[in-house]
């Protein structure tokens, strides 16, 4: 009866921590797997003209890296036009009224290999005219760059940073 | 053929297993003094267990007594084992029958800790969330492919009004959505790309915080930009 009662008095100091703190260790699990179904990008449109002195604004810091390559030393200055964001449920497009007069269609696909699938259209601001057309995956918080696209007073970029919907401290 | 009914043969039989009462006794031993035929029988069957009881005796006199402790004991063992067993088939029910009944003094304070975990689990998870109030956008478009649904957009920031840095107005305002961390680097794996300009160009940018992925899209009238490159 000894050995019972100490069986069950060390079931009983294992399971009242796990009784207390089980469903807080395992809540955020069972969201992080249901957020999959869920992405969230962000959408910066940059509008890039050939005149200026090469000052990268405050508020392009964070693609300051890319807009002083090489592939971008035909532009002289940048300027954020808009920042946009868009929940998306997966398999479920939205469209975005970018204020360059361009749409922008984005699709979350779903998590592949802990990367986003992604299906982005972006058209014309004169028509329904698709001028890019693709399904990409990228890494949670990931950023692709599109643009060159004819824009008021220069060339517009758009910078698409999409992450999962539970990702959003990392 | 004899005249013994069945009955008559169920009395004598009785007799002798010793069952008949004195009143029934005495009227067989009536019976048998007036009828020969059922004298006979009498006798013969008082012979034949004279020799039932001559046989088991002898029997029983050829058997020692060692042998005798011996059978016992092997009985008594087999009462002890199916004994055994019928106590462990009353006790072993089922695994979580057995674990309950280890668990059933601890029940009481095991319920209350989960109440207060649960407790604490609600309290917690039905904290209300603050909520960014963004401007929305109702947006009804057709996607490229596919129905699109009415899609509110967060707009974050409007043409013109960037002062400071996107993440730092984002910041500032308490209703704001979280913003977005640094971009993580990693090209872009493109599974289908179709261009529906004149020219279309995938570049990579690697810088220190990774590689950047950017598509350079040329419409119709455009003249190459001198500082672009074709990778």
């Amino acid at each position: 009866m000894k050995s019972r009662s100490f069986l069950a008095t060390v079931l009983a100091g294992c399971l009242a921590p796990a009784l207390a703190f089980g469903p807080l260790v395992l809540t955020p699990n069972v969201t992080q797997a249901a957020a999959t179904d869920q992405a969230e990008c962000q959408v910066h449109s940059v509008l890039a003209a050939k005149t200026g002195d090469g000052t990268i604004p405050e508020n392009l810091k964070f693609l300051e890296e890319q807009l002083r390559d090489d592939q971008f030393a035909a532009y002289k200055s940048f300027r954020l036009l808009e920042t946009q964001r868009l929940n998306l449920d997966v398999k479920r497009p939205k469209v975005a009224p970018l204020s360059s007069g361009h749409k922008l269609s984005l699709e979350y696909l779903g998590a592949k290999e802990s990367k986003l699938q992604l299906h982005a259209t972006l058209m014309s601001r004169t028509d329904d005219k698709k001028l890019f057309n693709a399904i990409y995956g990228i890494d949670n918080n990931g950023l692709l760059m599109i643009g060159g696209v004819r824009g008021d007073g220069g060339k517009v970029f758009f910078a698409i940073q999409c992450r999962l919907n539970n990702a959003k401290a990392g | 053929m004899t005249g013994l009914t069945e009955q008559d043969y169920m009395q004598l039989h009785a007799y002798f297993d010793g069952e008949l009462t004195e009143a029934e006794a005495s009227q067989l031993a009536n019976e048998v003094a007036q009828n020969p035929e059922l004298a006979d029988e009498l006798n013969e069957l008082g012979l034949f267990h004279q020799a039932v009881e001559a046989s088991f005796e002898a029997t029983a006199a050829a058997i020692p007594q060692a042998r005798f402790e011996q059978i016992w004991d092997e009985v008594e063992r087999t009462l002890d084992a199916d004994s055994r067993l019928q106590q462990a088939a009353d006790a072993s029910g089922s695994w979580w029958s057995r674990f309950g009944s280890l668990l059933r003094p601890f029940g009481i304070p095991a319920a209350a800790v989960g109440g207060v975990a649960a407790a604490f689990y609600l309290f917690v998870g039905s904290t209300p969330q603050p909520t960014p109030e963004v401007a929305e956008n109702k947006v009804v478009e057709e996607a490229s492919n596919g129905p699109v649904e009415t899609a509110p957009v967060e707009a974050l920031q409007e043409p013109e009004k960037a002062m400071a840095s996107s993440s730092d107005t984002l910041a500032q305002k308490d209703d704001a959505p979280e913003p977005f961390p640094a971009p993580a680097p990693g090209v872009a794996e493109f599974e289908r790309i179709d261009f529906g300009v004149s020219r279309g160009q995938v570049g990579m940018i690697e810088g220190k915080s990774g590689t950047v992925t950017v598509v350079f899209l040329h419409e119709d009238d455009d003249e190459p930009a001198s500082g672009e490159r074709t990778l």
